[in-house]
């Protein structure tokens, strides 16, 4: 038992020789992206193709850029998102939250957290889940008077002033992603709420700071895949704070786009498919979860 | 300017709950009722007949009451008006809005011109609307994809259990208002519609019980023994049972809308999802808190303080 113990054992030398060479790749594999971006500048960044290692938020970025300089019926955007790089951070959830001010009892972004399987062969998943902004959303025709629309990008928002709360598009919703705003407070049955929780939100690029008896309270609320931002010009804050990269946004029309090329590839999948609502949240790694 | 709904134990997975139930069993009774007198003076059939404006009364105050319910329900109840400014031809909620219009408009015209003789195809149109506004109203529960209201049987139950409340709502008022010297032999006559109506039910339910495979959930053995003592009590020949066997049909019908309502909204759409986010109103059970129960109370009670009211204003059981 020692002895094969002692066979199995890494050497310090064997160790010291294997961290050398790891070392060695990774310094060489960054050079030459760090000699680009750095050396042949704007021209030499459209011209980028993503490759992994290469920094995908740039890429993003100036996916964004061009498709902002297109008029808006010409946009589509989607998300992609890779399981194998989710870490289950969730960093996502939370920078949402932060990023639209959500009080308690309201969650755009949520992960799923599956352990499945069982020895030798268990397995750990973490499912990313949001609204899908399908394009044939069952919320837009549950929604007795409009306040939930499909825009010409695609992105399916709600108009808050025009909610009545009437809580059908929470249950026309197959994914769960629409919450309904009861209008808690985190520091509800303290002295005073706090300046953070009524600091305003610029959901639908209108600043609206949490009153009570005023909108979104008492409407129903879900991801707008950050509206407010990207309109100008910034990734979702779940994108741009994705720990493991393992998000990626853009229009997927435009056929230089980092999502396009990911959906080109053919390798993702999209939730509930068979339901035929046309989702625009793509997942590469799916097939092998079991949800 | 907010709902109610803040001071509720309602969730994101139950947005509908008590309130709601309520609605749906009101408006179930108005409906039911309304098809049934309706069906009685097309048909023939002298009990019905006997109690046509009954029926029509009862059929308003619930419809009122039920509409109360419904709008106290909403987020912003201060934007009700909304569903007439601004409705989406799509949505099956708007359409429900604009069906409860055309019959207030039908029950207003079928109480006052009652006494003056309504035609045939008058009739007929209101028995098919009557009809149409229950099916129309299935349908808001219906088609929720993710939901497990999403089965044929469920339409053809929210039909059956909304007919056995009306006929056991007719009942109830019959037997506690009617006067006594006519009373037995009426209750005798709808008692047999009931017991025909509440079998039918039965089969219904047991099926839909099957099929969401709730066999070993208690509720659903205390629904089907609802549905039997109801029926033992109407092969009863005395009054008092028949009246007894209305009450337990009325509550029956309440509490299969209820259950159904709320057992559908606890599912999950993903495995796991329940444990993605916890917070309290992100939880996937609900029980209705002591204001939802007051609440609830109240617009039962108005129901009835409508019916009464309009009772005592129309010569409702006196002039046939």
């Amino acid at each position: 038992m020692a002895e094969e113990h002692s066979q199995n054992k890494i050497s310090r030398k064997d160790f010291l020789k294997l961290g050398s060479a790891v070392g060695l790749a990774l310094v060489a594999s960054s050079v030459p992206a760090a000699v680009a971006l750095a050396g042949e500048g704007k021209k030499q960044d459209k011209e980028l193709k993503y490759k992994e290692g290469d920094d995908v938020l740039l890429r993003m970025q100036d996916d964004l850029n061009r498709a902002l300089s297109r008029p808006q019926e010409e946009r589509r955007w989607a998300m992609v998102i890779d399981l194998g790089k989710c870490v289950g951070c969730f960093a996502c959830t939370i920078a949402c939250k932060a990023e639209n001010v959500l009080p308690p009892n309201v969650v755009y972004r949520r992960v799923l957290d599956l352990e499945t399987g069982r020895y030798p062969n268990p397995r750990r998943d973490f499912v990313p889940l949001l609204c899908n902004h399908c394009a044939d959303a069952p919320c837009v025709t549950a929604c007795p008077v409009k306040a939930t629309a499909k825009r010409q990008d695609g992105i399916v928002d709600i108009t808050y002033e025009k909610c009545i709360g009437c809580r059908a598009c929470l249950n026309a919703c197959p994914y769960g992603a629409r919450v309904s705003d009861f209008g808690q407070f985190y520091t509800d049955k303290t002295s005073r709420l706090q300046d953070y929780e009524t600091r305003p939100a610029y959901e639908y690029k209108k600043a609206r700071p949490r009153q009570r008896g005023k909108s979104p309270i008492g409407n129903a609320r879900k991801c707008h895949f950050c509206i407010h931002r990207i309109e100008r010009g910034m990734l979702p804050a779940c994108v741009s704070t994705c720990v493991g990269k393992a998000t990626f946004f853009g229009d997927k029309e435009d056929q230089a786009s980092l999502v396009a090329e990911l959906i080109a590839k053919g390798k993702v999948k999209r939730l509930k498919e068979s339901l035929g609502l046309n989702p625009r949240v793509y997942y590469i790694g799916l097939e092998e979860v079991r949800l | 300017m907010i709902g109610l709904t803040s001071f509720t134990n309602l969730t994101s997975v139950v947005p509908w709950g008590l309130w709601v139930a309520i609605y749906i069993w009101l408006v179930g009774i108005s409906a039911g009722s309304f098809a049934l007198v309706v069906w009685g003076n097309l048909k023939g059939n002298p009990d019905l007949k006997k109690i046509t404006r009954l029926g029509i009364t009862l059929s308003l105050a619930t419809l009122l009451a039920g509409l109360l319910s419904i709008q106290i329900d909403l987020g912003h109840i201060e934007r009700f008006y909304k569903l007439f400014t601004s409705p989406n031809p799509d949505a099956v909620m708007a359409w429900m809005i604009w069906l409860y219009g055309i019959y207030l408009a039908i029950l207003a015209i079928s109480l006052l011109w009652f006494k003056k003789g309504l035609s045939k195809s008058f009739l007929l149109f209101s028995f098919i609307f009557a009809l149409t506004v229950i099916l129309v109203e299935s349908l808001l529960f219906a088609k929720p994809a993710g939901k497990h209201w999403h089965s044929l049987i469920f339409l053809v139950h929210f039909l059956t259990s909304s007919l056995v409340s009306a006929i056991a709502g007719l009942i109830l008022t019959v037997g506690s208002l009617w006067a006594k010297s006519e009373k037995e032999r009426l209750l005798k006559g709808l008692s047999k519609i009931a017991l025909a109506l509440i079998s039918i039910n039965l089969v219904v339910e047991i099926i839909d019980i099957i099929l969401l495979k709730a066999i070993s959930h208690p509720e659903s053995w205390f629904l089907l023994l609802g549905n039997i003592i109801a029926i033992s009590l109407l092969l009863k020949p005395n009054a008092g049972a028949i009246t007894l066997a209305g009450g337990i049909g009325l509550l029956e019908a309440l509490l299969s809308k209820y259950n159904s309502l709320i057992s559908a909204q606890i599912v999950e759409p993903f495995k796991g999802f329940a444990q993605a986010y916890i917070e309290p109103r992100l939880k996937f059970s609900y029980a209705p808190n002591s204001f939802e129960f007051f609440v609830a109370i109240f617009l039962v009670c108005l129901a009835v303080g409508l019916f009464y009211f309009l009772y005592k204003v129309l010569p409702l059981t006196r002039e046939e």
